[in-house]
């Protein structure tokens, strides 16, 4: 709050979010061009400008740039979601995959894969998006009354929902080994081989998502004030937390069905968005949505590169370096938005 | 230890509490050790157990099942204590090893030994014997390590950052566990899984051997330290007024605390929720201000009892098959709900100590 009279008066962005949206081409390049096999500015404008089925051309329109394109969309999609958490609970650490909502997503996907034979990427968002939705529903309702001092009893709500949903996966998993094979690539979070139609099916989900978000961020700025206060200002308090979860749901879902649970790109975003553009939350989602795809298609990289020829899995590597954030947040910065 | 509690209330709803949980606890081993393919009378399971059975129950009484039965009344126990130690010293009825990222620690450790060294044929000799309860051992005591020195900020506990950032490595430590878990052979990952999810499945003697030897040395020295838990609860200024070395008295709790944490999780792997659920269901039972430490463990010890006996028997009992679950499976299915209920029942002011 004391952050918004700093950044949001006179420049219409702040410096900060400049320099993220120039961030996004450069790890998209660094995205095309890095990895086991590294190409040379001259490859890579060559695969880009005229391809003509060169090796390098091959490597980067079938595997990395659906990659890429998938990294981009998650992240941005984690991250949004990430920011409306935060301004909807008004705890700084609220996000997807610490408060169980993710959780709720992949038990779903692991149930419809196992009894529902489910085999494609929309029968997947589906499930997932029914097992958002009400994990959602859950964690809210569980901690409601601490949300409206921000408290940290929502993050051991979702700590515990987390544990509780990843008790009834592995009970589901451990009875069939095939199911198990296909789960532990999945779970650990991955942008690498998820098929090439992939971002193209997750693609509108992510953009309504991403819009919803931002009509509904106009609300937090007045729920910010608290329920009565927006409700008495003409808001419609019910309506504006339903599009928010619709919103929450269907950004987590297409993410969590394409990619596995990946943790912290949206704390990360959301302690990013609130840094730069305080509590403006409709800047916030922006931002947020910005900084979830530089991280992630960052963390996708760094990947590649510190494992080299193999590669870390990008939940691996933003739950490595996501953990300290978490906690450097909960040492240094007052947790009540 | 009774006459230490601060209450104004009688003992009798401890000592109640720690006889019938006792009887509980024994009910169950006898059962236990009876139910299986081969039915054996609690009877039958007393004689063979006064050394007067025949070779076959013998055979089945103290080869198949003794292991698993005895580690799951040790492993129980020191789960408990542990839970009780940390509920204590972090004034949380949150705290718990795993919730505080002291399993995560402990497994990462255990399931990089399974799956770096173990081949395609898994762990064996030596390295399975020795090896993975000592890595468990160190990695619990590294994340302890690393959660009391983010935790503690000028020299104060703060309990509810004591849990997020125990959320925080936890978290850290499983992401680093399913990336290990894509670098081995299946047939080794599903073992490495099942122990993960908490298995008293492949338990040996041994094993039971250094969890108990971890409890006869810990336990006898906390239950000297009753006073200065009891005193610890009342907060960090309180403690010291009354002549207490709050630092040290918590580093050495929580090392204790750590050390049992661990060994039960070399032993079971990680089941979680009962460390958290036993101290609170004693202290709940017996009326006291703060867990007690006996009756806990004994809480502790018959419900990982009967929950082992529940996961290893409910899928044939329903028809399934002789499938079973993992104990730590079932203990998350029945504990992660009370977690929630109790978070849902906690104000928030009440949870966090003395922020404003």
């Amino acid at each position: 709050m004391p952050r918004a009279s700093r950044n949001g008066s006179g420049r219409l962005l702040p410096r900060g979010v400049t320099l993220l949206a120039l961030l996004v081409p450069v790890a998209t390049i660094a995205s095309l061009a890095l990895g086991a096999n590294a190409l040379s500015p001259g490859e890579l404008t060559h695969a880009v400008l005229r391809p003509d089925g060169q090796e390098g051309d091959v490597i980067v329109w079938s595997l990395r740039f659906p990659r890429t394109m998938l990294g981009l969309l998650v992240g941005a999609a984690l991250g949004a979601a990430g920011v409306l958490m935060q301004g909807h609970t008004r705890n700084a650490l609220a996000e997807p995959g610490l408060l169980g909502v993710s959780a709720g997503a992949a038990f779903a996907v692991v149930l419809s894969l196992r009894f529902a034979a489910v085999d494609t990427m929309l029968g997947m968002v589906a499930a997932a998006g029914i097992g958002a939705a009400l994990a959602a529903t859950a964690v809210y309702a569980l901690a409601r009354h601490s949300v409206h001092e921000g408290g940290p009893a929502l993050v051991v709500a979702g700590a515990a929902l987390t544990a509780f949903l990843g008790a009834l996966t592995s009970a589901v998993v451990l009875l069939d080994a095939k199911t198990l094979d296909s789960y532990r690539f999945w779970a650990v979070g991955s942008l690498a081989e998820r098929g090439q139609d992939t971002p193209a099916v997750i693609a509108p989900f992510v953009i309504v998502g991403l819009l919803l978000a931002a009509m509904n961020a106009r609300s937090l700025d007045l729920l910010a004030l608290g329920n009565d206060v927006a409700a008495s200002m003409g808001l419609k308090v019910t309506r504006a937390r339903l599009v928010g979860l619709a919103a929450v749901t269907l950004l987590t879902a297409a993410s969590v069905a394409a990619c596995g649970p990946i943790a912290f790109i949206g704390l990360l975003a959301g302690t990013l968005a609130r840094a730069l553009v305080g509590a403006s939350w409709i800047r916030g989602v922006l931002v947020g949505a910005l900084a979830g795809a530089v991280l992630l298609v960052g963390s996708d990289v760094i990947g590649r590169l510190v494992a080299g020829p193999g590669e870390l899995q990008v939940g691996v590597v933003s739950g490595v370096l996501g953990a300290p954030l978490l906690i450097w947040v909960i040492r240094r910065r007052e947790l009540i938005l | 230890m009774t006459s230490l509690v601060p209450t104004r209330s009688s003992t009798l709803p401890l000592v109640i509490t720690t006889v019938v949980a006792t009887l509980l606890l024994a009910v169950g081993i006898l059962l236990s050790l009876g139910t299986g393919e081969i039915g054996l009378s609690p009877v039958e399971v007393l004689r063979t157990l006064a050394g007067q059975g025949d070779p076959f129950t013998e055979l089945v009484v103290r080869d198949f099942r003794g292991p698993r039965v005895a580690a799951a009344v040790l492993v129980g126990a020191s789960l408990a204590c542990s839970g009780t130690i940390l509920q204590s010293v972090a004034r949380n009825p949150l705290a718990s090893p795993d919730l505080l990222g002291i399993n995560a620690g402990a497994s990462v450790a255990a399931v990089a030994v399974v799956i770096l060294a173990g081949g395609n044929g898994g762990v064996s000799g030596l390295a399975a014997s020795v090896g993975l309860p000592i890595a468990a051992l160190l990695g619990a005591m590294v994340s302890g390590l690393a959660l009391y020195l983010l935790a503690i900020r000028n020299r104060q506990l703060d309990p509810i950052r004591m849990v997020v950032v125990g959320v925080g490595i936890a978290a850290a430590g499983t992401s680093l566990v399913s990336w290990l878990l894509t670098l081995g052979d299946v047939m080794v990952v599903g073992p490495a899984l099942a122990w993960l999810s908490g298995s008293l499945h492949a338990v040996t003697w041994p094993a039971v051997a250094g969890v108990g030897l971890t409890i006869a040395v810990v336990l006898p020295f906390l239950l000297a330290w009753t006073r200065r838990l009891d005193v610890l609860v009342l907060g960090d200024d309180a403690a010291g007024g009354l002549g207490i070395d709050v630092h040290r008295t918590r580093v050495l709790l929580l090392l204790l605390a750590t050390a049992l944490a661990g060994v039960a999780t070399s032993a079971a792997g990680a089941v979680v929720f009962l460390a958290l659920c036993a101290p609170q269901l004693a202290r709940a039972l017996s009326r006291t201000s703060r867990p007690p430490l006996l009756a806990s463990a004994v809480v502790g010890a018959a419900l990982l009892t009967w929950a082992d006996l529940a996961a290893r028997m409910l899928l044939s009992w329903v028809g399934f098959g002789p499938v079973e679950l993992p104990v730590g499976v079932f203990t998350a299915v029945l504990g992660a709900p009370y977690l929630l209920f109790v978070v849902s029942r906690t104000r928030s002011t009440s949870l966090e100590g003395r922020r404003p």
